[in-house]
């Protein structure tokens, strides 16, 4: 297919790509989507492969195939990531048509208005170039498209977030386990926030909805709903593909490449898992590779000389939120491991003058015991059995008393955007022969230094709820999966990579959509905002398309 | 050390979980991947120790030696969740996975196998064993 010209090239198949790869070909303009993963194998295949897996990772569905190899991702290969910084990054992506939705939570909370203007309001990281109000409509766009469920009654004006439309489902129901503790929980008032347990927001259908059915609570959704109740991303490239958009899976973009001067994406080079290579051309790219491997081919473009990185902010300011945990052992039955993993949450702590010193964080009530994070099923009844002796009937009702009262509450702080953490290339190469991404990051002293506040007041919310239990805790920080922050959007192209609208500031036919855009964190999940900035990057690219200003 | 009798297994291990009669399919796939991961001569010895009669009634006596303790652990393990974790041991049937028997004992599902109609997870489950109450 080389020479091949479109009006636009998307590159990555996730939400992002596939909602701008949809709307773009609805408004006629002709969309070839490259993707570097696979389509197959489908979702019943794919739900066979997670019950036989050994480790039942976010990954498990969709390994041990070829794509391994000419697709790799953290997931895949446990050293993909060359890791050079003082700790860990965590968190892992999907390289699949569909993206990493596939095995995301599917919690959508918005961000608040504070999020957006961190420096201002409190002198941390770098406000958007937009604010919450800019965005408001997009959101209800974005709810509108991922089909979201909640409360617009809970949600409407927390820190000033405003709602203009309700959601346009209404909220999953809560858990047993959560109908329980949130009237011990709402009475209580913590470092002088008052607690309120809301239902989160959800891309989990609560009836049926756009072609896709009601929840029936696999307890799945990561790493995958087995009915598509909840959103993932092939919800759009198959509405992209009706539309009329090319989809080429198993193509691996290795070049944006411009034209001499660098100013304008002429050409764009991919290699098939045949390690053949083809190019085409457009008028317009929309990179849509994530966070990871977006600037990581930002980097390789331009005969790996690198494109749109004039401020040198490519790749940094890698962040992600942290999680960790707490849980204790309820004095009655609550009925857990059943519905949804999580169906409420506390946001008292995402916003407050406490942010000058200490993260933001948001926290899910647990749906699943202990988590994994903390003690699976499987640990606990190997310990009763090797280190107890119980066996018989006492081993039975061992498990039948304990894993209903196991109760969790878990966190997710805010990484400021540091430039040191970020993604580069590595000298190693996967077997396309293209480099692997290379992280540094270190875990910022504003989020490391919160932990013990954050569990301080697990502590102090779960306690009241069993005397007698002891408190476990999570030992080690885990990664949210939210990956952000390394092609970040702001006014300057002096410390930016694109736009208030997603635009490079150096090559102004490359736009850039996913959360790889965003300046900070916050302490949302990051998909909504994603979507919701993708809606505005792709009218800008229409407004282009028709020749507007 | 012979190899291990299916019955024999089987009745190893109604007294190991205290559940009975459990199903022989699932038992033969565990006794494969337990073998599989070169725990015959353990397992041999832990059905050899705890005794191969069925229904035997009062506590199941629990072998004191630490080997034993280990593979009566990974026994009761594999047939309440269908893990056996050990590096490089194959992973679950998929049938072996919905089969699990901590599911049903505290009134749960198998993940990725549908609980209900939708809501269900907001009330008490239909059915559990008086123990969990």
């Amino acid at each position: 297919m080389s020479g091949d010209s479109y009006d636009v090239i998307v590159v990555g198949g996730g939400a992002c790509g596939a909602i701008a790869a949809w709307r773009l070909a609805e408004a006629k303009a002709r969309v070839l989507l490259l993707e570097a993963g696979e389509r197959g194998p489908d979702r019943v295949q794919l739900v066979g492969h997670y019950a036989a897996a050994a480790i039942k990772s976010p990954g498990s569905p969709y390994g041990g195939r070829l794509g391994d190899q000419r697709a790799p991702s953290p997931e895949s290969d446990g050293a993909y990531y060359e890791q050079s910084g003082r700790d860990l990054f965590k968190s892992t992506y999907l390289r699949r048509l569909g993206g990493t939705t596939w095995h995301f939570l599917g919690n959508v909370p918005r961000h608040v208005p504070n999020d957006f203007r961190l420096n201002s309001a409190y002198g941390v990281g770098v406000d958007w170039p937009i604010g919450y109000d800019d965005l408001e409509a997009d959101y209800c766009e974005a709810e509108a498209l991922l089909g979201a469920s909640g409360s617009h009654e809970e949600w409407d004006g927390l820190f000033g977030a405003r709602r203009s439309r309700p959601f346009p489902m209404s909220e999953i129901w809560q858990s047993a386990s959560d109908r329980h503790v949130t009237p011990h929980l709402n009475r209580l008032t913590v470092e002088g926030s008052k607690i309120q347990v809301r239902l989160t927001p959800q891309a989990r259908n609560s009836r049926p909805y756009d072609g896709r059915p009601a929840c029936e609570g696999n307890s799945s959704c990561v790493p995958i709903c087995p009915v598509q109740a909840k959103y993932d991303g092939t919800v759009h490239t198959a509405k992209a593909e009706k539309a009329g958009a090319e989809i080429r899976t198993e193509s691996v973009v290795t070049d944006l490449h411009p034209e001499a001067d660098g100013t304008r994406i002429t050409e764009v080079r991919f290699k098939t898992w045949d390690n053949v290579a083809h190019s085409a051309r457009a008028r317009f790219v929309v990179l849509a590779a994530h966070a990871i491997e977006g600037p990581k081919l930002l980097l390789l473009s331009n005969d790996r000389k690198g494109i749109a990185n004039a401020s040198d902010w490519v790749g940094r300011g890698l962040m992600d939120h942290l999680q960790g945990a707490a849980a204790v052992e309820l004095p009655v039955p609550v009925f857990t491991f059943r519905g949804p993993p999580t169906t409420s949450g506390i946001d008292a702590f995402r916003d407050g003058p406490f942010r000058r010193n200490f993260a933001a964080f948001r926290m899910s009530l647990g749906n699943d015991g202990f988590g994994r994070s903390i003690e699976a099923p499987g640990s606990l009844i190997h310990d009763w059995v090797a280190k107890e002796g119980l066996a018989g009937r006492a081993l039975r009702d061992r498990i039948a008393r304990t894993f209903p009262r196991q109760f969790r509450i878990s966190f997710s702080a805010e990484v400021p955007p540091d430039p040191g953490n970020r993604v580069e290339l590595s000298a190693k190469t996967d077997s396309l022969g293209i480099p692997q991404p290379k992280i540094t990051f270190n875990v910022p002293e504003y989020t490391r230094a919160s932990f013990p506040r954050i569990y301080r007041i697990l502590d102090t919310l779960l306690k009241p709820l069993s005397a007698d239990s002891p408190l476990h805790q999570q030992e080690e920080y885990t990664g949210a999966g939210h990956i952000m922050g390394t092609t970040r959007m702001g006014r300057s192209p002096k410390d930016s990579v694109v736009d208030p609208e997603g635009r490079s500031h150096d090559c102004p036919n490359l736009f850039m959509v996913g959360s790889s855009v965003f300046p900070t964190a916050g302490t949302a999940n990051p998909t909504l905002t994603a979507v919701a900035l993708t809606l505005r990057t792709v009218r800008r690219v229409l407004a282009d398309l028709r020749g507007e200003s | 050390m012979d190899p291990v009798q299916l019955a024999a297994f089987i009745a190893t291990s109604e007294r190991l979980t205290g559940i009975a009669p459990l199903d022989a399919g699932l038992a033969q796939g565990y006794l494969d991947r337990l073998v599989a991961a070169g725990l015959a001569t353990d397992v041999a010895a832990l059905v050899a120790a705890m005794g191969t009669a069925a229904g035997t009634p009062g506590p199941a006596p629990i072998p004191a030696d630490g080997t034993l303790r280990e593979t009566a652990a990974r026994v009761a393990v594999i047939w309440y969740t269908a893990e056996l974790p050990l590096p490089g041991a194959a992973g679950p049937a998929p049938e072996q996975h919905f089969g699990g028997l901590l599911w049903p004992l505290i009134g749960a599902h198998p993940p990725a196998l549908a609980g209900g109609y939708f809501g269900h997870w907001s009330y008490p489950p239909d059915t559990m064993l008086p123990a969990a109450r």
